[in-house]
């Protein structure tokens, strides 16, 4: 078996992440990157780039919004800001993802639910 | 046919990706450089905590090609699963289509010929029909002038043939 040093993430992780990042804050891609890094206390290393075809696909399914701007630190930066409908999706995402979540939690601790 | 307004959303959004990414690599090295990292070394680190940037830019630009690409080559293998399946209503299809093509191009081909082709005779548009009033249309079939006192001959460019 390969040994795994890092393990990924499951698929729609990346995106939940930012969804919630973005539903704080709008931001850009760096700074979404120090802001998922810095919460998570380094638990999770994201390769900075694999940030972008998340936004990608975000931007394609109209989760967010993307503008050109200036930051607060005078760099020109594309500022993503979370829809609507990107809200309604993220609620069904943390949910099945708390979901799944608690069936692990049952299945690696027998007769001892986690209290969320 | 959401894919036809992505294919003029896509080209705005591929131009800036390429410079969003290296604003993006520009911001981790100045970072670095403010933590005391030397300017290479930053831009090495910078790079390297990026991933594949070639990489990642082609699969960033990929979540808009592919899935319409991909979409209507489902489309087409679904239809053609589903022609093999039913091979009855297939054939039927086919001929119904076949058949209403094929007459509407023969009728085409027939009025093409002898309606809106012009005659063969130089100075076409310098010929006259007469036409008998009461036969006026007739005219088409019917190529018998009669004279009658209540007649009204009527003049006509002819420019085509009537027989």
């Amino acid at each position: 078996m390969k040994e795994a040093t890092a393990r990924d993430l499951f698929p729609g992780a990346l995106e939940m992440m930012i969804l919630e990042s973005l539903r704080r804050q709008p931001a850009h891609g760096y700074a979404l990157v120090q802001h998922i890094q810095q919460r998570s206390n380094n638990l999770l290393q994201v390769e900075e780039g694999s940030l972008y075809p998340a936004l990608q696909r975000l931007l394609k399914a109209k989760l967010v919004t993307a503008e050109w701007g200036i930051s607060s630190t005078n760099r020109r930066v594309r500022t993503y800001q979370i829809t609507a409908s990107g809200l309604r999706h993220l609620e069904k995402q943390i949910s099945s993802f708390e979901r799944m979540f608690e069936g692990i939690s049952l299945v690696l601790n027998p007769g001892k639910a986690t209290a969320s | 046919m959401n894919w036809i307004t992505d294919l003029f959303r896509r080209r705005k959004l591929y131009n800036g990706l390429s410079e969003e990414i290296r604003l993006h690599i520009e911001e981790r090295t100045e970072q670095l450089i403010n933590e005391g990292m030397s300017k290479m070394e930053a831009e090495q680190q910078a790079r390297r905590a990026f991933g594949n940037r070639a990489l990642l830019e082609e699969r960033s630009r990929e979540v808009w090609l592919w899935p319409t690409l991909e979409s209507i080559l489902a489309d087409v293998r679904f239809s053609l699963r589903q022609m093999r399946r039913s091979p009855g209503f297939t054939i039927a299809a086919v001929l119904t289509l076949a058949l209403a093509i094929g007459a509407n191009a023969v009728v085409f081909a027939v009025l093409n010929a002898l309606i809106l082709r012009p005659l063969n005779v130089p100075h076409a548009e310098s010929l006259y029909t007469v036409e008998h009033g009461a036969y006026k249309d007739w005219g088409f079939f019917v190529s018998r002038l009669s004279r009658s006192a209540r007649s009204q001959p009527q003049l006509r460019w002819a420019d085509s043939v009537h027989p």
